[in-house]
């Protein structure tokens, strides 16, 4: 089941179109890794599916819910977001803060509650600290926290690990995958750091330009990722008839001149193939796409 | 709602500007109070009254433009701006309140911040004015906001005045929330919300003034050319009557010319008497019994003063809370 499903969704700003018919599919229990360049409008959707701001055209169903549904309100305090900034109040302490939240939201927690919140975010030790003197990494923790003070069922966090260090981007992931698996939070998160979500994503939407460009799981990413022979040459028709020659079924041609070849060749038989094909070598290495390859080819075809 | 309510209280009970705001207030109400009972040392013989009284300071306080009253406005507006920049605006959305919601928990909580402001200066004001002066209803002072006149404060007047201010802070604060909803930064916020409140003070009140200097010309004129036609009726000689004759119709032009003049400052000077939501309280008649002058509101003011203001609370609110609903938030 999808706990988010947006139907031909479009924003647009100053009557330039930044969200162009955008149809996404989130599985519940999923972390959805949100991927895409800067002014992709990644954010603009979150902004879009957490009500920050209205669909030009276009429709979402959140908890099967439609946009325009009046019931969404409610189904909406399962929700918790960072969308762009974390929103902390700076003269109050993180306890505080967490009351604040706690007011609004509706729900309280114990001191104890509050100290265990803390420390999921390794903030335990700030005391009465004011927020206006944490650090940006304190502060990115201290809104991760508040935004589970509600016990929500579906989280938005946008570019959450800026500002940590790596120590504490590898807890955040750690608290990511513990609420995932052992609360069953649906999170859907944005990150320039693609190597950090491929360590945490179970599925992906790729963006460009306002566009999906696609939606896969983490399984068939890995296995579009796999191992390969790229080898450039200088003449790339002789070189294809060559390879097919050799027996290869899974290549790609790219128009830059490099072949990757998927199937389970030795080097030294695709040299000797080539060779004996009069195409001269000029490159030739074993590599294993990474997602971050994968995306830039993604993009690039995209255009 | 009540969430959010509480949300917004406990904020600003953390908050060291409100606290400042309050100890501000006292201060100023003391310092105000502490200088009419010096400018009474020096007048209340000459003029045969008590300038300072408790009554005096009770009515006299409660003007949005005059001393602290304009630092409530801007304090609240400064309180909301807050909200957006923030960010908590921003949650609250996300947790599922609808804006409306939201709106009118940002209105409510204004108002109720804009009391609690108004009416600690007030009651400072009002409690060291009698200790300095007494609070005895039937003595002569200073009556209405500062410079409007002298008289014996009522008790209806005063229960009047206080309801009628209480309506036009209403009008005041609806107007502080939707320039700052709009505006959503404090910069272009302060200026507009000060220019709007006392620019119609002041245009109202300049109006009124050009209202009765119109009609006291017209009044002179008009008495001038009664003793014209009077005279040239008693003048038989056909050369002086004939002069009458020209003077009657140079006066007979300027009146039609300060006639035409009348017509358009009444309407200016109408229309912004049922723009400014301080009227009522600027402006404290008199009626004289005996050696002495009354305050007193008459119930047009009165009643038409409420209503005005609750419908441009109600404009105020509900256009806020459209545009809050339509624009999104960054």
């Amino acid at each position: 089941m999808n706990l988010i499903t947006t139907n031909e969704l479009c924003k647009t700003y100053s009557k330039k179109l930044v969200i162009d018919h955008v149809n996404m599919h989130i599985p519940e229990g999923s972390i959805y890794g949100f991927v895409g360049e800067n002014g992709s409008g990644k954010t603009t959707i979150m902004r879009l599916l957490t009500g920050l701001a209205e669909p030009t055209s276009g429709t979402y169903e959140l908890f099967g819910l439609k946009n325009n549904d009046p019931r969404i309100f409610e189904k909406r305090k399962n929700i918790s977001a960072i969308v762009e900034r974390i929103s902390l109040i700076p003269n109050l302490t993180a306890k505080q803060n967490i009351r604040y939240y706690e007011l609004y939201t509706g729900r309280t927690l114990t001191e104890e509650e509050k100290d265990e919140l803390l420390k999921k975010v390794n903030l335990q030790d700030v005391g009465n600290k004011k927020v206006r003197n944490f650090s940006l990494g304190m502060r990115q923790r201290l809104g991760i926290a508040l935004a589970l003070v509600s016990n929500p069922k579906l989280m938005f966090l946008d570019e959450p690990m800026n500002g940590l260090d790596p120590e504490g981007i590898a807890e955040l992931r750690d608290l990511l995958i513990e609420l995932n698996q052992k609360d069953g939070i649906t999170v859907l998160i944005s990150s320039h750091i693609l190597s950090e979500l491929e360590k945490i994503a179970t599925c992906y939407g790729f963006i460009s330009h306002g566009k999906i460009i696609e939606e896969i799981t983490a399984q068939e990413l890995k296995d579009r990722c796999r191992k390969s022979l790229m080898v450039k040459v200088d003449d790339v028709e002789k070189a294809e008839k060559a390879i097919k020659e050799l027996g290869a079924k899974d290549y790609k041609v790219s128009p830059t001149g490099e072949i990757r070849i998927y199937d389970n060749f030795k080097i030294k038989d695709v040299m000797a193939g080539l060779d004996a094909a009069g195409v001269n070598i000029l490159a030739i290495n074993s590599s294993e796409e990474s997602v971050e390859e994968y995306y830039l080819n993604l993009i690039k075809e995209g255009k | 709602m009540s969430r959010l309510l509480k949300s917004f209280f406990y904020k600003v009970s953390k908050d060291i500007t409100f606290r400042i705001t309050l100890i501000v207030g006292v201060g100023v109400a003391v310092f105000m109070t502490l200088l009419y009972f010096v400018i009474g040392l020096f007048m209340d013989e000459q003029m045969e009254m008590t300038t300072l009284t408790g009554q005096s300071m009770l009515v006299g306080s409660f003007s949005p433009v005059q001393s602290f009253g304009f630092a409530i406005p801007i304090n609240i507006a400064v309180f909301i701006v807050l909200e957006f920049t923030q960010g908590t605006i921003r949650n609250k959305i996300i947790a599922g309140y609808s804006k409306f919601k939201i709106y009118a928990s940002l209105f409510i909580s204004g108002l109720a911040l804009a009391f609690a402001l108004l009416l600690t200066y007030v009651a400072t004001c009002t409690l060291f004015g009698a200790i300095f002066g007494g609070f005895d209803l039937s003595v002569t002072t200073m009556a209405g906001m500062s410079g409007i006149g002298t008289g014996v404060i009522t008790a209806e007047y005063i229960i009047k005045y206080v309801i009628l201010a209480l309506f036009s802070y209403c009008t005041i604060i609806a107007f502080s929330v939707f320039i700052a909803t709009l505006c959503r930064n404090i910069g272009p916020c302060i200026p507009l919300i000060l220019i709007t409140i006392f620019g119609i003070y002041y245009l109202t009140m300049l109006f009124g003034v050009a209202v009765s200097t119109v009609n006291s010309i017209m009044d002179a004129s008009q008495n001038a050319l009664v003793e014209l036609k009077e005279a040239m009726a008693q003048e038989t000689n056909p050369n002086a009557i004939a002069a009458y004759e020209e003077q009657i119709a140079e006066v007979e032009k300027t009146i039609a010319g300060t006639q035409s003049t009348y017509d358009t400052v009444n309407i200016i000077a109408s229309i912004l008497k049922c723009v400014d939501p301080q009227y009522g309280l600027a402006n404290t008649d008199f009626i004289r019994e005996g050696d002495k002058s009354f305050t007193v509101m008459d119930n047009l003011t009165f009643f038409g003063g409420i209503g005005g203001n609750l419908a441009f609370t109600a404009a105020f609110f509900f256009g806020g809370a459209c545009l809050f609903k339509k624009r999104d938030i960054k």
